[in-house]
């Protein structure tokens, strides 16, 4: 079972990390395309650990590879912030104060929630596992509501690829509060079957949310907006305009 | 299970239903609106009195221009009141911005290098936001009458300016003269 979802989270990291490079969304998320490449790589370093190192080995390297894979998935959601709240080239001033006070509540929800918790665990690097595990996806659910939520009320709208992708992680952060709650009711101190079910669950949503992606970062932007089908050639027409003039100011600035 | 448990179980639950509301009902929200087609955005606008509006931020920017403020550059509040519609005119007004912000929104979506105007739009949009959102406090507080005078009318020139800048701002875009009438009849 472990083997297939490794084999499945592999190809469905490969697909999207082609995905982003082909249709071209790679320049414009450059973070969550570095997420998507970091999780490629601790996919091929973990599989080749477990096959040549200790159990010890594998421990330390999962966690410490999945420090770096929080630290890009906050990355991400700086990114997608980057792409909403910055209209004009420049963080809208309606929303600086909004956002940082959105974080900040974040943090501090997401930290007293984990104080909550009491997993029960028989050594000490379990509980740090369950409860590193459990902020992480708490605060990532946060955020990334916080942001739908301020866009609507501030009138910048999330657009197209922005959209999808805060959609699937935060869907995705959704279901992961949920098992991290679970693993945090199970504990590891009765054994790991528990914890082992729960976290092919999860995997079972990461490839979901990952198929989304896969699918939405394909696709381009939605075809009707007017229902009209002469003005939605023209204004098909324009946006190829706009799009090759903006290529063309990019290209000139570069040099 | 211990006492603490329970309550952990009770307070992520608590959590999880609010985010969760607060998520999905975002999601949805922001896909109704960035696949509303342009002629239901169109029919969104409420009808106003352009002509009064209009003759009210005249009357506010020849104020704010003069450096002496006399009984004549004062409009008594009833015609204030009149012209703006009262609180109901005010509010149609803020729903309008609103709607025009999401049109910039719409036109940007197809013509990406306009986002310093679609800023500026949705900042005027704001503002119109933040007066009215004045108001409504000084009618809770049972004090309008002191403040109405003033908000409205820069509530007014505000609404006029950004229903000037976003014809302009359609115009700019090369949005389809199909399109662009209607906007203009509406408006």
């Amino acid at each position: 079972m472990d083997l297939l979802f490794w084999a499945a989270g592999f190809a469905g990291h490969t697909l999207l990390f082609a995905v982003l490079f082909i249709r071209r969304r790679a320049r414009h998320f450059p973070l969550f395309t570095a997420f998507v490449g970091s999780a490629l790589i601790r996919t091929i370093a973990l599989f080749e650990i477990q096959r040549h190192g200790t159990k010890a080995d594998y421990f330390y390297s999962y966690w410490s590879l999945a420090v770096v894979d929080a630290v890009l998935q906050a990355a991400v959601v700086f990114e997608i912030a980057y792409h909403v709240f910055r209209p004009g080239g420049r963080w809208a001033t309606d929303v600086r104060r909004d956002l940082t006070y959105w974080v900040a509540a974040s943090i501090l929800s997401a930290g007293v929630l984990t104080l909550l918790a009491a997993p029960s665990t028989s050594l000490a690097i379990q509980r740090v596992m369950i409860e590193g595990n459990f902020f992480t996806s708490v605060l990532m659910s946060e955020l990334l509501a916080g942001m739908i939520f301020l866009s609507l009320k501030t009138g910048l709208p999330l657009r197209t690829h922005a959209a999808r992708i805060s959609e699937g992680f935060g869907l995705y952060s959704f279901v992961e509060v949920i098992i991290e709650t679970a693993h945090t009711y199970f504990g590891l101190s009765h054994g790991d079957h528990a914890y082992v079910v729960l976290s092919h669950i999860r995997m079972a949503a990461y490839l979901v949310c990952l198929t989304f992606w896969i699918f939405i970062l394909w696709m381009n932007v939605p075809v009707s907006m007017t229902g009209n089908g002469e003005l939605d050639s023209q204004l098909r027409r324009i946006r190829e305009i706009a799009d090759r003039d903006l290529s063309v100011i990019e290209k000139r600035a570069r040099r | 299970m211990n006492g603490q448990m329970m309550f952990f179980l009770i307070a992520v639950f608590v959590f999880a239903a609010i985010l969760g509301v607060l998520m999905f009902r975002g999601i949805a929200s922001s896909r109704r609106r960035s696949q509303t087609p342009w002629q239901n955005l169109i029919a969104q606008l409420a009808e106003t009195d352009h002509s009064a509006l209009e003759l009210l931020a005249k009357h506010t920017s020849n104020r704010d221009a003069s450096s002496v403020l006399d009984d004549e550059q004062t409009l008594p509040p009833e015609e204030v009141w009149r012209m703006v519609g009262g609180m109901k005119g005010l509010e149609l007004l803020d729903h309008n911005s609103k709607v025009m912000i999401a049109m910039a929104a719409y036109v940007h979506e197809w013509h990406p290098v306009a986002s310093s105007e679609a800023e500026e739009l949705r900042m005027i949009g704001r503002e119109i936001e933040w007066h009215v959102n004045r108001l409504r406090a000084a009618e809770r507080a049972a004090n309008l009458e002191s403040w109405f005078g003033n908000y409205a009318e820069n509530t007014a020139a505000a609404y006029c300016l950004m229903a000037e800048r976003l014809l302009h701002f359609c115009e700019a875009a090369r949005l389809p003269r199909p399109m662009l009438s209607e906007l203009q009849r509406a408006l």
